[in-house]
Formats: structure tokens, sequence, C-alpha cells
């Protein structure tokens, strides 16, 4: 469901370009996909976020690195709890990952 | 018209880069190198704001840029000057008063319900303005802003800076797609120039940075960043 979005972001640098187009495509695939769109709408404000924090700023390599490997970890982890077919398990993942971003 | 001559704008870049030197707004990689927002590594970065919290820096660089507006592009070429969200601001005021022009700015994202406002200030559906901003990396911003702008009913042909990156062909056909027309005060090969002149950092500093503004896709590629550029 969300592998679009990680191809997105591994085939546009992973830099605050790649976060952004993440963005605007999660907030478009939630229109698309309305029985998941807490999820996209989840991955669409965390790679907002990222963007509004680093914009022209000297962000270094390996701080962009761990936010895209995070992002990406996000993405699966949605799949994973949608693929179980238990909307607890997708509540539990959604509810994990904003406590993750509040915390971070 | 008067037109700046070479020879002054060369001047004047060497100028600007000096002084942003002697501010500290050219930072050097130490253990990572930075990224742009293309997701290039880099092991250069430079922060033109720090210019604003300099009084005769920021003076002398306006009073360049005003030249920009007044002998490259001509007074009677635009109305208004329109900054962008959030460090073009500050210098497009400084220019609109130096100039005793109206101004405008533009934001990254709409705002307000409804009313969905990107360009703040009262203006005139065909009114002619430039766009200012702090620097350029690889144009996407800019053409972002311009697009924001004439969706106003703005008409914007030019864009003046103080610092253009000028590393990536890209930046130039991007902005030349988008009729949208660059003029900066220094550019990195400047930078660069009055480094070397002054012996101010180690040579292989000074190396690297010259490696990385000669191929900068290969040098990113070998130091863990993107390998193409995505704007």
């Amino acid at each position: 469901m969300f592998a679009e979005l990680i191809t997105l972001l591994n085939e546009n640098g992973r830099g605050l370009n790649a976060f952004r187009k993440c963005a605007d495509a999660a907030k478009g695939l939630a229109q698309k996909n309305p029985d998941y769109a807490t999820e996209f709408f989840v991955l669409a404000v965390y790679a907002e976020n990222f963007v509004d924090f680093h914009e022209r700023m000297a962000v270094d390599l390996s701080a962009t690195a761990k936010a895209a490997d995070q992002f990406v970890k996000v993405a699966e982890q949605f799949d994973a709890a949608i693929t179980s077919g238990s909307a607890q398990t997708r509540l539990g993942a959604m509810n994990e990952v904003v406590t993750g971003m509040f915390a971070a | 018209m008067t037109k700046t001559s070479a020879k002054h704008q060369d001047q004047v870049a060497r100028e600007t880069a000096a002084a942003l030197l002697d501010i500290g707004a050219v930072q050097f990689w130490s253990e990572q190198p930075f990224m742009f927002t293309s997701g290039l590594a880099s092991p250069v970065y430079i922060d033109c704001r720090k210019v604003m919290s300099h009084p005769e820096v920021r003076e002398r660089l306006m009073g360049y840029a005003c030249e920009i507006l007044s002998n490259r592009i001509g007074l009677n070429q635009f109305d208004a000057l329109a900054g962008g969200e959030t460090a073009g601001i500050p210098y497009a005021a400084w220019m609109a008063a130096e100039l005793r022009l109206p101004m405008q700015y533009v934001r990254k994202k709409p705002k307000g319900f409804a009313r969905n406002a990107q360009v703040e200030g009262d203006f005139k559906p065909g009114q002619r303005v430039v766009l200012i901003e702090d620097l350029t990396t690889d144009g996407a911003s800019k053409v972002r802003f311009a697009q924001a702008l004439r969706r106003s009913g703005l008409r914007v042909d030019h864009t003046v800076m103080l610092f253009f990156y000028d590393i990536f062909p890209e930046t130039m056909r991007l902005l030349a797609e988008h009729e949208l027309q660059l003029h900066a005060l220094a550019t990195w090969r400047d930078v660069l120039g009055v480094a070397q002149e002054r012996g101010c950092f180690e040579d292989a500093v000074l190396a690297e940075i010259e490696h990385f503004l000669d191929a900068p896709l290969k040098w990113s590629s070998d130091h863990g960043g993107a390998s193409v550029l995505s704007i």
C-alpha cells in the first residue's frame, strides 16, 4: 500500500525535496484510498514536519539518512498492520508512530 | 540605462565573497557532509541570513543588490519587490526602503481558510515584481515562489539574491523554462577564489571544495549522498 511512497523517497535522493514530494503524494493517495487515509495522513505529516524543521538549515547527511530510514520503517509498519487484517493492530501501529513523532 | 561593467560585477562578487567569509556565513564540513534539499551531499554550507546581523556588510550588499535592480534590470522594468518567505523578506524590505518601492512577500504555502493567500501586501493584477531571496541552490524554490506570484496575477521575470551556488546546469535550464532571470552578487567560485587568495583554510579543505564544485554529483555519490539531482 505504501511502497509507492518509499520508491518516491528513494528515487528523489532521500533529501528534503524527496520528503516534500512524499508529503504531496501521500495527500493525493489518501483521497484515492479513503480506507487508508489515516495512515497516509500520518505519513504526510511525518514528511512535512521533516521539511519544515530542516528547510534551509545545515542538516547533515546522517540526520537525513536517519529520518529517511525511519520514514520507510513507518510505511512498512503500516503495511504490516494492514496485512494483519486487524483493526486493533492498525490503530496500535498508528498510535505508536504518532507517539514516537511527538517524542522525537 | 547604465549597464554594470563586467569589471565592477567581478569586484562586487569578490567583495561579497570576502564579506560572507568574514562574517562566518561559510561553513566547511568536519565530520559529516551537509545535505542539500535535493539529497546531494556537500562539503560546504552557506548561511546568508547572517548578513542581517552585520549592519556594515548588510548595507554594502544591499547597495550592490540595488545596483542590480537599477542597472541590470532597470527601474522602469518593475513596480515592486517581493520577498520570499522567510530569508528573502528582510532583504526585500531593505531594498524596497532604499528605492522607495512597494513590497510584498510570498509564502511557501497558502494560508488562511477561504482566503488561501500566498502573497501578502497590497498589489494589483498585472503588477511587475522582482522576487528577492537570500540564495539559490538548485532553483526549485524560486520557481515555486514565481508560480505563486503569477497565480496571484503578478508578473515576475527576474529574481535577485545575494548568493547563487551555480554548480548545477539544470538550475539555469529550470529557471529559463519558467521564464525567470537570475541575478546574484556572488557564487561558490567567488568564495573559493577569495578563500584561496587569503589562504584562510587548509589546502586540503580547499581542494575538497574544488572537487565538489567541479563534479557535485560525483562528490555527493562518493560521500553517501544522491547521485542524481532531484529538483
